[in-house]
Formats: structure tokens, C-alpha cells, sequence
């Protein structure tokens, strides 16, 4: 099964600046490997949303999830020059990521970190604010399940079920096979299941 | 499906089994109600993601915008430096760099990279048993610490023995205990030695310093750069530092300035003193940048209120919906792509140098001894253009930008879109208008982004033009190549825009420069095809070998 049949990724809901296409992001690309940080800037206006919503699902809603989005882009304003074009861009950047979350969630991991720590119930603002309270404590229902998984089903389950993720882009984000995505992405399902119907238990009478 | 797997249930759900499959599950669900329980908890979770999707933090992208941004600056101070200047430093070539320092901006003490992105300095006061120095304005400041950097924003408390640092294009105000005033220029550091209300003490590692000191009585008011140290009393006065020179120049009172060999100059107003790297010594007259630069300072309790030259990061709208620019734009071609080194050497005195309106009686200065930092602070001020009050049709986010279209053969005086065209002013214009001595304002993004209709466009549209205006000045000297892929993607504006045709044309213009016919007409073409009544379509037809 190549790419190509897989349906496109779906993207998040967002405003403009989020929706580049493809096409627009590779030749940012090849005018940052000149050196055009011109075009370096555009592409972080370009993505930073997607980003931004990438690594919250990802990492959960964190203090420190500005420094992962600088993180980010400073990985992404290095890497750059190696993109060869081999792949989407938009992988390459699910790719980036990737290695900032995984990272982060292993380091808290061995701290023993709540990986959903007490933060204020700010979110971004939206024009319906009972949706988005809603989605906020949905997002923190998924994000308590999400924290029961080992780091690497969370990213895969992330971006299959967040973020839209085709099993073959998600294999390439990641670094490994279609196979082991697959099969990571079947135990991902099963466990966050299991950590649903428990805490639905705890938060149901 | 004649077992109970769970996994199947969530392809069930998710819709992702071919038919076969499918109605295997559904009627084993007919019969299995663990299965059918299961698969209600499926649901509700996948009902839990799909409101969650668009879920997202507020962030404080006011703080990762910086951070950003001032990663892309130091990217753009880096690729300033010629290729060479960076392998001599590595190795050490200091000999090199100190005979070539004349025409080249060194430091004194090169700026170490923080650590970690600067962090946002809460502005709360830091406690500090004794007076404080305050900010007054900040544009790319930053407090320099050992292991990190704090973005400074006005309103924020200096302790003594702190370390500021402005970033390229940036500037600061503070205000000293003891009344005085204190102006940091672009790419500047400064140490506050000394904080008491009556005994200061600052030490410039580089850049430019203006300094309004009150006339109070005080133990002493000095300031060490380069080697000199500077004691004042009740004076209007700046200083420079580079690797070149050392620069003491007086607008007010008078300063006492202890050499390093110990001898004692009086610099008085109106009077510039210049020692130099081998420490030969000079006294002139004030030059005319200088008499600009302390003329902000201002008199005695007052301070400059002229509009900030540029916004390192502008956070006008300041959500993520509306991202502010990161590395502002000026009249400066610091934003454009592909710095080369003529570029980056050129443009720190290019257009200064035709638009500067000389003062007659000025001696003419020797370059050698012209600190090269002075020519950089030009451009932002010789660029300063009050803009009229006028509607330009792009709305009122342009009017920053707008001066009067230039008459020359420039691409101002081109045609089309008089408002758009005219946000960049070609040499003529820059010359013609006037050039207030206390108004440094200089070119500044718009202000209005992605929340309002066409807002981003418009900050994108005013980079363009830069853009375009820099890859027509490429093509004059036939050295375009660079911009094709800009040119490009302006040109694939499917809105069809004088610029973008423009862009067309010049992507044609610049292969048949480049000795690629076949490219150049492939252009032309797709120029007819895109504007077959534009304004170069007699060029296109020419070109084409059409009638």
C-alpha cells in the first residue's frame, strides 16, 4: 500500500495561515537552504498553529509547551538543509515533532512528572466558548488516557487519530516500518480504551 | 468475527473494514452483548478525540515569537559576516582582523549565544538593595546573564552590575537614579557598574551610547569604553565602541576624558574626540549622526518621543491567529534572501550615502576614522520618511509605508498600483523629503495581521515589495539569479497583481541575462497567457518573435 492511496492527512481545523499547501512549504524550503531566512519566518507563521496543536496533543497540556514549539523550529531551522525532498514536507515536520515530544516524555517519565499537571482552564479563545469548553474537558479526558500509554503508541496514536496521519506518513514521521506502525497502533487503541472506560468509571457515578 | 477482538471494533467504528469484514462484526454484535458494551466505549472515546482535535493551549506566543525571532537574528548577524571573516575568527587570525577591522563592524567582546531562548523578563522589580535604573524603552533588549538572556520590555527594573544588550535594528532608553538618561543603540552592550544616586558607573563592551547626564551634584559619573574612561558632569554627550576606534563626542557641557596612558583630554561641546586601535589620538567636530543620535536624548526631563524605529517583535494582534512578524522589516535589506557578502557589505552604506544631506560645515570625513557603526546606524536614520497622511486603496495598514512615488525610472514610477508601488521609495524620494533631526522613525511592518480581511497578506504584501525592489536592483547589475525562486512563488499569485506580473517579467528579464533563452521564453509565454493586456506585453511579444 504506498502513500498515494492512503487518504490525505486531515488537517485540524484552523485559520489561514495553517492551510499551506504543500507546494508552498517546499519552496520555502529550498529558499531557506539558501539561506533566506525571510522565508524561514514565513514558514513558522505558516505552521506554528499546526505545531503548536501537534505538540499539545502530543505532550498534553504542559507549562512548558512554549519551549517545545521554540524547540521545534530551532531543530527545524537546523534540519532543514537535510530535507531532501524524499518525503512531505509536512512529514518532515510531524518528524520534528516527534523527536521534541518523544524526548520530553521519556525525560518526564523518569521524573516521575504528572504527565497532566494542574495549569489554569485557559484555552484558546473561540467564537463559541461552550464548544470550546467542551472540547477543553474532552481534551483533558484523552490527555489523562493518553498519559497511560508508553511514549512511542502515544505519538503514533496522536497522529493517526489527532492529527490524521496515514499509517505510511506516520512510518516515515517516525522512523520506522509500516508494519510496527501498524502494530503499535492496534495496542494504542486497545489501551487508551481500557484508560477510557476507567476514568469515564471514576468520573461517572 | 467470531471472537471477541476489540481492536476490530474500533476499525469497525472507524469505518476502516470492507464490507466483509463489516458485517462479520455486525452480526457477531447481534449476538454478543459484551461486544456491543465494548464497542460503546469505543465510541465515546472516539467521540472524546474528535471534540478534543481542535482543543489547543493558550500559549504565550508573544514569548516564542521572540525566542524565534531571535534565533533568525542571529542567523542574519552570522550570514552579515563574509565566509572568511568567520574562518579567520575561528582560527584566531587576529592580525587580519584587526587591518581590515576599518571597514569591517567588529566587536569588542563577541556576543555569546544564550543557552536557552531568552526568557520574557516579567517586569516585576527585582530586589536590589540599592537604586535602580529603569527602562524606559525597549526594542531588542535583552539583560546578558551568564547562562541565559531576558528579553527586557519597558517598565522593568535594572540592578547595578547588570549587563543590556540590544539586538540588530533594536534600541533603549533608560533612566539612571540619579536623573539621568541613558540612549543604547542598535547592537550595543552596556554594563551598569554603578547605580547609586550620586555615583555612576557604565562600561560600554560595544556598540553606541548616548548620554544625557543631570546636573546634580555627585561622587562622580564615568563611563569606561575602549580603553578610556569618561568622568562627566551635567552633559549631553555619546559614546562608541568598536574594535576600530573608540568615540567620545560631546553636544552639551563637557567631559573629561583619562587616556590610557593616563594623560587627560577636555572634549567640549560640539567637539568629538577619536582614538583609535594604535592609540593615536584626534579631536574633531561633531558630526552631523552624532549631533542626531544625542539629539534624542533630549533636554533636561524630557525624553525622545518620536516613534520607535522598529519592533524585533511586533505583537500587535499577538494571538496565534495572527502572527506578528518576527524579525522586523526596515528600510534595511537585513530581511532579504541570500545575503551574499557584497550584499551585506553594500548595503550598510548604500543608499545613506546618496541621501545623507551633508553638513556644509563639517569637515569631510576620513573614512578610516569613521567608526563603520556609524554607517550602520544610517540606514534607519536616513530612511526616516514622515509619511504623509494619506489612505493608500490597500487600507489603512500600508499607511506606515506610504511616501511619495518616486519620478525616476524606478520601479516606484512604474505604474499600476500607486499604493503599493510607492511603499518603497527609490533614491529620489529618500533624498527629496525631508529629514527631521529628532524623528527616527523608519520603516515598520504593518501593523495589522491575519485578523483582519487580507491583514497577513498585507504584512506578507510589504515584504514582497521589498523583495521585488531588491531583484530588480539584482537584474540591473546581472546578478538575479538568487531571486527566481522568490520571484517564482510572487509570480504563482493567482490573484494577478501588478506584482506578480512584474514578477513574471522579471523572471524572463533575469534568464535572458543568464544565457537561458529557452527559460526566458517559456516565461514571456506564460506572461501572455496570464496578462494577455498587461503592461509588458509588447516586451513578451518582442521577445517571442511575435508580431
Amino acid at each position: 500500500m504506498s502513500a498515494d492511496a492512503l487518504p490525505l492527512p486531515r488537517l485540524l481545523p484552523s485559520s489561514p495561515p495553517s492551510s499551506a499547501s504543500e507546494a508552498r512549504l517546499l519552496r520555502l524550503v529550498e529558499r531557506i537552504k539558501e539561506d533566506d531566512v525571510l522565508a524561514f519566518e514565513e514558514l513558522y507563521r505558516l505552521t506554528r498553529s499546526d505545531v503548536a496543536r501537534t505538540l499539545f496533543h502530543l505532550v498534553g497540556h504542559r507549562p512548558d509547551l512554549d519551549d517545545l514549539v521554540q524547540e521545534t523550529y530551532l531543530r527545524l531551522l537546523k534540519a532543514v538543509p537535510s530535507f531532501r525532498g524524499d518525503s512531505q514536507f509536512r512529514t518532515f515536520l510531524y518528524r520534528v515533532c516527534a523527536n521534541v515530544a518523544l524526548m520530553h516524555l521519556r525525560w518526564w517519565r523518569r521524573r516521575r512528572e504528572d504527565l497532566t499537571a494542574e495549569l489554569p482552564e485557559e484555552l484558546e479563545s473561540v467564537d463559541d466558548p461552550e464548544r470550546a469548553a467542551q472540547g477543553a474537558q474532552a481534551a483533558r479526558l484523552v490527555h489523562q488516557a493518553l498519559g497511560r500509554l508508553s511514549a512511542k503508541k502515544r505519538v503514533v496514536f496522536v497522529y493517526h487519530e489527532l492529527c490524521g496521519l496515514g499509517p505510511e506518513e506516520i512510518a516515515q514521521a517516525v522512523g520506522t516500518s509500516y508494519n510496527t506502525v501498524r502494530s503499535r497502533l492496534h495496542h494504542a487503541r486497545l489501551e487508551f480504551t481500557a484508560a477510557m472506560r476507567a476514568l469515564t468509571a471514576e468520573v461517572l457515578p | 468475527m467470531t471472537r471477541h477482538d476489540d481492536s476490530l471494533l474500533w476499525e469497525y467504528a472507524a469505518r476502516e473494514l470492507d464490507a466483509d469484514d463489516a458485517r462479520a462484526v455486525e452480526e457477531h454484535l447481534e449476538a454478543c452483548a459484551r461486544c456491543r458494551e465494548q464497542l460503546a466505549t469505543v465510541e465515546v472515546a472516539r467521540e472524546a478525540l474528535e471534540t478534543s482535535r481542535g482543543a489547543i493551549a493558550l500559549l504565550e506566543w508573544d514569548r516564542v515569537d521572540a525566542a524565534v525571532g531571535s534565533m533568525v537574528e542571529r542567523r542574519l548577524n552570522a550570514q552579515a559576516r563574509p565566509p572568511w571573516l568567520r574562518k579567520v575568527a575561528a582560527g584566531g587570525g587576529l592580525a587580519v582582523i584587526a587591518a581590515l577591522a576599518l571597514v569591517l563592524v567588529g566587536r569588542v567582546e563577541p556576543e555569546s549565544p544564550p543557552t536557552a531562548p531568552p526568557l520574557v523578563a516579567d517586569g516585576a522589580p527585582v530586589p536590589a538593595p540599592l537604586a535602580r535604573a529603569r527602562v524606559d524603552r525597549a526594542v531588542g533588549l535583552e539583560k546578558r546573564e551568564a547562562r541565559r538572556s531576558l528579553v527586557m520590555r519597558a517598565g522593568a527594573d535594572l540592578e547595578a552590575g547588570s549587563m543590556v544588550g540590544t539586538s540588530r535594528g533594536g534600541l533603549a532608553v533608560l533612566s539612571l537614579p540619579d536623573s539621568s538618561t541613558v540612549r543604547l543603540a542598535e547592537e550595543s552592550q552596556l554594563t551598569l557598574e554603578r547605580l547609586d544616586v550620586d555615583d555612576v558607573g557604565l562600561r560600554l563592551q560595544q556598540g553606541r551610547v548616548a548620554i544625557r547626564a543631570a546636573h546634580v551634584e555627585r561622587q562622580g559619573f564615568a563611563v569606561s569604553a575602549g580603553g578610556l574612561r569618561i568622568q562627566v558632569v551635567g552633559t549631553v554627550f555619546g559614546v562608541a565602541s568598536s574594535k576600530a576606534l573608540t568615540e567620545v563626542a560631546v553636544s552639551e557641557g563637557r567631559v573629561r576624558v583619562e587616556l590610557p596612558d593616563g594623560e587627560r583630554e577636555l572634549v567640549a561641546a560640539g567637539q568629538r574626540l577619536i582614538i583609535d586601535r594604535l592609540g593615536r589620538v584626534r579631536l574633531s567636530v561633531l558630526s552631523a549622526d552624532w549631533k542626531r543620535e544625542l539629539a534624542h536624548v533630549g533636554r533636561e526631563g524630557e525624553l525622545d518621543a518620536s516613534p520607535e524605529p522598529r519592533a524585533a517583535v511586533a505583537p500587535v494582534a499577538g494571538g496565534p491567529r495572527s502572527p506578528p512578524p518576527l524579525v522586523a522589516a526596515s528600510g534595511a535589506p537585513r530581511t532579504l534572501p541570500r545575503l551574499d557578502r557584497d550584499t551585506a557589505r553594500a548595503r550598510v552604506g548604500r543608499l545613506p550615502a546618496e541621501a545623507t544631506a551633508p553638513e556644509p560645515s563639517a569637515p569631510r570625513e576620513v573614512p578610516v576614522v569613521e567608526a563603520p557603526i556609524v554607517r550602520r546606524i544610517e540606514p534607519h536614520t536616513e530612511l526616516v520618511v514622515e509619511p504623509p497622511p494619506r489612505d493608500p486603496a490597500g487600507g489603512e495598514e500600508a499607511s506606515e509605508w506610504a511616501v511619495p512615488p518616486a519620478s525616476d525610472g524606478s520601479l516606484a514610477s512604474q505604474g499600476g498600483d500607486e499604493a503599493e508601488w510607492a511603499s518603497l521609495p527609490g533614491r529620489d524620494a529618500v533624498a527629496q523629503s525631508a529629514v527631521p533631526s529628532a524623528a527616527p522613525a523608519v520603516f515598520r511592518r504593518s501593523g495589522k495581521l491575519a485578523e483582519a480581511p487580507g491583514g497577513e497578506r498585507a504584512v506578507v504584501g510589504d515584504l514582497e515589495t521589498i523583495f521585488m525592489h531588491r531583484a530588480e536592483a539584482a537584474l540591473a547589475k546581472g546578478a538575479c539569479e538568487r531571486f527566481l525562486v522568490g520571484l517564482e512563488d510572487i509570480a504563482q499569485d493567482s490573484s494577478r497583481t501588478p506584482r506578480s506580473e512584474l514578477a513574471r517579467v522579471l523572471r524572463a528579464r533575469c534568464y535572458e541575462l543568464e544565457l537561458r533563452p529557452r527559460q526566458a521564453i517559456n516565461e514571456y509565454r506564460k506572461y501572455l497567457e496570464e496578462y494577455p493586456r498587461g503592461r509588458y506585453v509588447d516586451e513578451a511579444r518582442e521577445a517571442l518573435g511575435a508580431p
